[in-house]
């Protein structure tokens, strides 16, 4: 029998996701997939996953989970408040951004966000909702996958579960002083050491650094210094498609009419309201909106940060300093597997 | 003819064919080309309409080095220039034309002087080709529409168009696939599965693909509609 996690509570918008969907992008569906592929990838690691591993993405404000079965999970990304209690006694908060093994019959209530707005929780295993076009994601807007998780959704992982969760537990176990906690105890178990975050410092302000879009030429200077120099709002109607900012409308008169052209997750769009619109990941993959702006591939991760709380500032960065982030970045994605296989010392 | 190849973000390249009337021509030359000669691993090439766009997953990709790829996209381009471009397979797409499934027959029959009877007539007897696949999974904008059915969106797109609804504006028509908001007159349903994930290639209509449309009773929609 695989290890399953009751879902008591479903927060604001969870759903199950992995790296999305890659190949399709002829057919129209875009990649979806968690907002911020990479830190689910890291979670995933974190627990022993392959990086491909399904996992939840929280948003907003987190799920209550049950733990029929003890299982090692991470919970990466913004930081959100949450608390593990079992039975009766008084709840722990739950160390983020490290290996944690919850005991069976534990409850986590994941709150709200401290600052940014979406997390992801890898579980050892990984989720195993039913494979559709190459991924177990929600893909909300194309409808594709499993559904938002519900009050009434069990999650079920996959067999790896419990070896892989006993495996963790020894890891930490012997790299921690105490060593005389049991191996089945109903404690929280958890190393000291966690991975570090600076994404969220400038908090609400997300600085974005961007490219001018294939349109932003048709833009007047005033329109340029109103889009640089505000702080733009992102209205709650934003979903997984899309952020719809709100601010001081920008002049769309001298706008070209264009044809539908190929769009990607970080396309800042102008439509003729003159409220730019960012793409995110479940993004339509064609758009016949002028494209005034193009987030820089480093930034998308900040981006899925962005909550009706939050400030958006754009950053006008050329392409060579795109080129020197997006490098740094896969430096980062690279060294960030070694770390975590140091630290957990296989 | 003029075509350009440019970088649009630090991990998307795209060539334009400009405004030539050949263009979108010119784009499913260069999408047969590169179905022969397959880009290295991370590259997913896209199709606009007149333009083609070049995906980079640096995830996925060895090296990343986006001048040289965009030589290597510019020399493709410009050997595609006199290749023909991609022959789709032919379709026929099932529609019933009736006026429970046509909510704006009337009005685009009025606006183009002509009788419902009569548009569905042109309708039918057209011959599309599939030169765009975008909006939503399986949606393809369909080129080759009767001049004389030259209608404009709808001012204000309806909150949700049903899945199958056949529609058209300009010289396009298109087949919802799923339910979703749209802005296209809406002249029948297609009682067919458009996207199907559960399919190895999931759309029916495929870039350069060849549609012709036949009229089909309700009881016939019916009954394909079940079946789906």
């Amino acid at each position: 029998m695989g290890c399953t996690i009751r879902v008591e509570q479903p927060g604001l918008l969870t759903t199950i996701q992995d790296q999305g969907r890659r190949s399709f992008l002829p057919s129209a569906l875009s990649r979806g997939g968690a907002q911020d592929s990479t830190t689910l990838a890291t979670a995933n690691l974190l627990v022993g996953n392959d990086e491909s591993a399904a996992g939840l993405e929280i948003t907003g404000l987190g799920p209550t989970l049950f733990f029929e079965h003890r299982v090692c999970i991470a919970c990466c990304g913004a930081p959100v408040k949450a608390s593990v209690s079992v039975g009766k006694d008084h709840s722990t908060p739950l160390p983020l951004h490290r290996p944690v093994i919850i005991p069976a019959g534990a409850t986590i209530r994941f709150a709200h966000f401290l600052r940014g707005f979406r997390a992801w929780v890898a579980f050892a295993g990984g989720i195993h909702s039913p494979v559709s076009l190459e991924s177990r994601s929600s893909h909300l807007a194309a409808e594709l996958g499993p559904p938002r998780i519900t009050a009434k959704t069990r999650l079920t992982l996959g067999p790896a579960a419990a070896p892989q969760t006993d495996r963790v537990f020894l890891r930490i176990h012997s790299a921690s002083a105490d060593q005389n906690t049991p191996p089945n105890s109903a404690a929280l178990i958890a190393p000291k050491w966690s991975l570090a975050n600076h994404l969220l410092d400038q908090w609400p302000v997300l600085t974005i650094p961007v490219l001018p879009g294939r349109h932003f030429e048709y833009l007047a200077d005033s329109e340029r210094s109103v889009l640089f120099g505000e702080q733009w709002l992102v209205e709650p109607r934003s979903n997984r498609q899309g952020l719809a900012l709100s601010g001081p409308a920008l002049k769309t008169s001298e706008m070209p009419q264009i044809m539908s052209e190929p769009v990607r997750f970080g396309t800042v769009q102008l439509p003729s309201g003159g409220k730019p619109f960012v793409l995110m990941s479940e993004h339509q993959t064609t758009g016949g909106y002028p494209r005034i702006l193009e987030v820089i591939s480093a930034a998308r991760p900040l981006l899925a940060q962005a909550s009706p709380e939050s400030r958006i500032v754009f950053l006008p960065v050329d392409l060579a300093q795109a080129k020197e982030r997006s490098a740094l970045g896969l430096k980062d994605q690279l060294r960030t597997p070694a770390a975590i296989k140091e630290k957990l010392g296989w | 003819m003029d075509m350009s190849v440019s970088i649009v973000c630090d991990d998307m390249l795209m060539v334009d064919f400009g405004s030539h009337p050949q263009a979108n021509l010119r784009v499913r030359a260069l999408w047969a080309l590169l179905q022969d000669r397959p880009m290295m691993p991370g590259v997913s090439p896209v199709a606009g309409m007149n333009c083609l766009a070049f995906m980079l997953d640096t995830e996925l990709m060895e090296s990343m080095d986006l001048d040289a790829l965009a030589l290597e996209i510019q020399g493709l381009a410009e050997s595609s220039l006199n290749k023909s471009p991609l022959a789709g397979k032919a379709l026929e797409i099932p529609v019933c034309y009736d006026a429970q499934f046509a909510p704006d027959l009337d009005r685009v029959a009025r606006h183009c002087g002509l009788t419902s009877k009569e548009v569905v007539r042109l309708h039918t007897s057209g011959r599309y080709t599939a030169q765009l696949i975008g909006f939503l999974p399986g949606f393809a904008y369909m080129g080759g529409l009767d001049a004389a059915l030259n209608v404009p969106r709808l001012d204000t797109p309806r909150p949700k168009v049903p899945a199958g609804a056949l529609g058209i504006t300009g010289t396009q028509c298109a087949i919802y696939p799923t339910a979703s908001p749209g802005g296209w007159n809406l002249i029948g349903r297609c009682p067919l599965v458009l996207f199907d994930a559960a399919k190895e290639s999931p759309c029916l209509i495929q870039l350069g693909d060849s549609v012709r449309f036949f009229s089909i009773s309700v009881d016939e929609f019916e009954r394909l509609w079940a079946a789906r």
